[in-house]
């Protein structure tokens, strides 16, 4: 078993697996309790656990709340604007427009902060609105591979059975791969939250783990850094792990039993 | 010998053309000297639809042609007609939708169960009866009563294939086009796809299947009328560009269209793979 753990492209049970990662989580945890000495900047982690009890004491969970509420309000918009933009990609006149836009995405947004902060009157909508405009530049760019890589054989099928152009559009692109839109928030999620901080230290009277990251910063907090990013992590991978179980359950992903 | 008689005309191919840009794919298919006439043919007693299999070898236009058999894409020349009425007086360019197509790759949705498709299908199709009755009587016709609530990646190949079949035959078409329905089967499957072809010609007299397939000796025991695809060689023996029909076998006029195999089918099938090897 040990042989094959260590030989490429071989299987592994599920099961072992799991324990291989759990093994490698406490050596981690271990190694960061017991061999990182005690007067470094390197934070030991008894400090980071004591430190991130402080902050849920000091109202962690609102900016926690203030976080995942913008990421969610940016998400929605940033889907519904780039599911139309793509889906519109199907209809010739369209389809440079959504072109486009997956180019912006090599557009630094720097250069627009001060544009957007006097049209949105910054705050909030300032925060949301550049949120969704860099979403929807990664968001397009996924979707449009996924219709662009819909096999001919799929719309064939479709027009032989004498549905309108219409009904393929409904049926094929967005009907049957609602499952694909699913994961496309997904990989594309972890771009969020890169931009997240930046964002909400762009108006830290809005609140938010990114407002909160930059003023620990400041004072140079170690432990309180190291227990936001592990917080914004954990949040990450939950976030992932419960867009990848909807993604799973979609007949598409489901394993043969037989 | 099988007595049978042909009456009017089903489907027919008028010098058709397949140009992409400068590429010819397919030429002349269907002209005087090979004329592509699909008849509909008459057994006393019993329901005889037609069945009739297009060979060549890979690259030769078979799904081209099939595409445009299908009305999915319009020849560059040249037309296909079907009747508007079977009695042989109006006929009419086939178009999208007049003729059901179960591609190679049988493709099914991906997150509709076998019913949920069928109702789609049901839905296209000039049905009078509920949809649930249509598709009960058919899953159990076809032997998919079992995957009636299964997906698409829960079906074995040949359940694939005849949810396919099914899903075409119910928008209400006489005529399917198979492309290469055999690829890619093992040796149970082909045999129900072969009894699928077989059930379907026999349920009414119009029907009408028209297959691909590189496997000659099944396409010489199943069918009634083979053609061949193949590029045509000029005088200094060079191929000359695009597919086009190089001979057809009347299996019904040579006395052997539903008889068991026999050594007669065997002869064809050899001339065939010899004419498709130099084609």
């Amino acid at each position: 078993m040990l042989k094959k753990l260590f030989t490429p492209f071989e299987y592994i049970d599920k099961k072992v697996l799991y324990a291989v990662a759990g093994f490698q989580v406490l050596l981690l945890a271990l190694a960061w309790g017991f061999l990182v000495p005690e007067k470094t900047f390197f934070p030991r982690l008894p400090e980071v656990i004591h430190a991130w009890g402080e902050m849920w004491k000091n109202g962690l969970f609102y900016h926690l709340y203030k976080t995942l509420s913008l990421c969610l309000t940016a998400t929605v918009i940033s889907i519904l604007f780039s599911c139309i933009v793509s889906y519109s990609s199907v209809i010739p006149f369209f389809r440079p427009i959504a072109n486009f836009f997956t180019k912006l995405r090599y557009n630094p947004i720097q250069g627009f902060t001060l544009f957007l902060t006097t049209a949105t009157g910054g705050g909030r909508n300032l925060q949301i609105t550049l949120l969704v405009i860099f979403m929807s530049f990664y968001f397009i760019t996924a979707l449009m591979s996924v219709i662009d890589s819909i096999p001919e054989e799929d719309y064939y099928r479709r027009k032989a059975m004498k549905m309108s152009r219409w009904q393929i559009l409904w049926k094929v692109v967005i009907k049957d791969r609602a499952d694909f839109l699913i994961e496309v928030i997904r990989q594309n999620l972890s771009i969020t939250f890169m931009m997240i901080v930046s964002v909400e230290a762009m108006d830290k009277s809005q609140g938010g783990l990114g407002a909160l990251l930059v003023d620990t910063n400041r004072a140079l907090n170690f432990p309180k850094i190291f227990a936001l990013q592990l917080t914004i992590l954990f949040i990450g991978i939950l976030l992932d792990t419960v867009l990848k179980y909807f993604f799973s359950q979609f007949p598409a992903n489901k394993k043969r039993s037989a | 010998m099988n007595v049978y008689s042909e009456h009017n005309c089903l489907i027919e191919i008028n010098h058709l053309g397949v140009q992409y840009g400068d590429k010819v794919i397919l030429r002349d298919i269907g002209n005087d000297a090979i004329p592509f006439r699909v008849n509909d043919v008459k057994r006393e007693g019993m329901l005889q639809g037609q069945i009739v299999a297009i060979l060549g070898r890979s690259g030769r236009g078979k799904s081209t042609l099939f595409r445009n058999l299908a009305g999915i894409e319009k020849p560059s020349s040249g037309r296909i007609i079907i009747p508007m009425t079977f009695d042989g007086t109006e006929y009419k360019n086939i178009a999208e939708g007049d003729v059901g197509f179960v591609q190679q790759t049988f493709p099914l949705s991906r997150n509709q169960s076998v019913y949920e498709m069928l109702q789609d299908a049901v839905a296209m199709g000039d049905h009078k009866e509920p949809a649930d009755k249509i598709i009960d009587e058919y899953l159990r016709e076809w032997g998919l009563t079992a995957q009636k609530n299964q997906y698409a990646n829960q079906l074995s190949g040949g359940q694939r294939q005849r949810v396919a079949i099914i899903e075409q035959l119910l928008c209400s078409h006489f005529f399917i086009v198979l492309d290469e329905p055999f690829s890619g089967l093992d040796v149970k499957n082909i045999e129900e796809v072969k009894d699928a072809i077989q059930k379907l010609t026999s349920s009414s007299e119009i029907n009408t299947v028209l297959f691909s397939t590189h496997n000659i000796e099944l396409a010489v025991s199943i069918a009634d009328s083979i053609y061949l695809v193949g590029y045509e060689k000029d005088e200094q023996g060079n191929f000359k560009e695009g597919g086009t029909l190089l001979t057809h076998y009347d299996l019904k006029k040579m006395g052997i269209a539903w008889t068991p195999y026999s050594k007669e089918h065997i002869d064809i099938a050899e001339k065939l793979k010899k004419k498709m090897l130099d084609s």
